[in-house]
């Protein structure tokens, strides 16, 4: 396991936290062996954060909280999927989409129907097909 | 000179491109130096991205496969709803043949009516296909002869399809099972029509009690094709749970290989998540910003 510095001084990229370890028990989907990731991030990167594997360093996720785009995303996500990551109150509720960038900003997707569901006191997440949301793995951002 | 939001928005698109051109690059670089020999240690295989592809495009095609069967299947069973309607009414009339022996000719009029009628729905095709004659398709399965007579030339194989990738569901239901199976339909319409001409009223009896014996035929039937259904519907939950979770897949590893380039290119000055940080904030303007 390449050990992640809080702050890399080549990337510009700093861990938000110690003890930023988010530990996913089933992994991404696709990605059953990345379990631990840390979240970096930087002002330029902003509002997108990277979403760094601990033991694939080639491995990372750009990331966005899907409420900067749909405002009320949270509602979206039934309850069932929020007790997945022992969510019960949902104001304490973090979701992360996964971004794709295309080669316009119009181009530029995220996965909402895949949110990653994180419980930020406990540090675990867990990635979730919302089935019945109506919204796509490439909704645009723009 | 004024800069155009336009403008703006073009030099962003400038940047971005430019990026991308150093990101290929860079993920040049990076396919063609380290990769890992095993599969299974390299998360970003391309084998693997391959892999859910075709796994995807297998399932599309078991989609086809299982909307085809359910069609299929949902004909029979209303095709057998309107053979049983037409069985009760024929029982109907054998029953009341005895009170009122001055119709019998209106009766066996309407009798051999309901035999012709139970004839053609024997011989109903599905998508140009005969859906009761076994593996027999292609022509009817059920012939009236000059005697009045009906022979089936169908077989009693069943029509399995594959609907996903272990599971085959039965398509139809052979007619050696239904109209001439342990009742032969059109003999008992016939015997009957026969006995009321005759003023026969065992001979009436006994068909009367045949056609509620061939009655729970069709309802044998009719639950064997509902739980074909039931079984196809079953399946199709699963093939799009996991539709979906390929489709997250996909998208986990395109997203994944491009976050690997973006890191790389956090290094270089003029990388792309500041081209992608402008373009984010421009994005951000509205009309409402202009109305301030």
């Amino acid at each position: 396991m390449k050990a992640v510095q809080a702050y890399d001084p080549a990337t510009e990229l700093r861990i938000k936290s110690r003890d930023a370890v988010i530990h996913f028990d089933e992994g991404l989907i696709g990605f059953s062996e990345c379990k631990d990731f840390v979240l970096m991030e930087n002002e330029n990167l902003a509002p997108f954060r990277l979403l760094q594997s601990l033991e694939f360093p080639e491995v990372g996720f750009l990331v966005i909280e899907p409420t900067t785009i749909i405002a009320n995303y949270g509602e979206r996500v039934p309850n069932r999927d929020w007790e997945s990551v022992d969510i019960h109150d949902t104001t304490k509720a973090l979701a992360f989409v996964i971004v794709v960038i295309g080669s316009t900003p119009e181009s530029c997707t995220g996965n909402f129907q895949a949110p990653l569901l994180v419980n930020y006191e406990k540090m675990v997440g867990k990635q979730v097909i919302l089935t019945d949301s109506g919204l796509s793995v490439r909704y645009p951002l723009i | 000179m004024r800069i155009s939001e336009t403008m703006r928005y073009e030099g962003v698109l400038r940047d971005i491109a430019q990026a991308q051109e150093r990101m290929l690059k860079a993920q040049q670089q990076v396919s063609s130096g380290k990769r890992v020999t095993k599969p299974s240690d390299d998360p970003l295989a391309a084998s693997d991205i391959l892999r859910v592809k075709s796994e995807k495009s297998e399932d599309d095609q078991y989609l086809r496969n299982l909307t085809f069967a359910r069609s299929k299947l949902q004909l029979s069973d209303v095709v057998l709803d309107s053979v049983e309607q037409m069985v009760e009414r024929a029982r109907i009339l054998g029953q009341s043949s005895f009170s009122n022996p001055d119709q019998a000719a209106g009766y066996v009029t309407e009798l051999e009516g309901l035999r012709d009628q139970i004839i053609s729905a024997a011989n109903t095709t599905y998508a140009g296909r005969f859906i009761f004659g076994g593996t027999i398709t292609t022509q009817d399965p059920y012939v009236k002869n000059l005697d009045s007579s009906v022979t089936y030339i169908g077989n009693s194989a069943g029509m399995p399809m594959q609907i996903s990738r272990t599971v085959t569901v039965e398509t139809q239901v052979p007619g050696t099972e239904i109209f001439s199976g342990s009742v032969n339909i059109f003999d008992v319409m016939s015997g009957l029509v026969t006995a009321i001409q005759a003023g026969d009223q065992d001979g009436i009896d006994t068909q009367v009690a045949n056609l509620g014996q061939f009655a729970e035929v069709v309802a044998l039937a009719r639950s064997k094709v509902g739980g074909y259904l039931n079984h196809t519907t079953h399946v199709e939950n699963n093939l799009a749970a996991a539709n979906l979770s390929h489709e997250t897949e996909l998208s986990n590893k395109e997203a994944a290989d491009l976050a690997k380039a973006i890191s790389e290119l956090t290094m270089s000055e003029n990388g792309l998540q500041a081209a992608l940080a402008v373009g984010a904030r421009i994005s951000q303007l509205s009309i409402l910003d202009y109305l301030r």
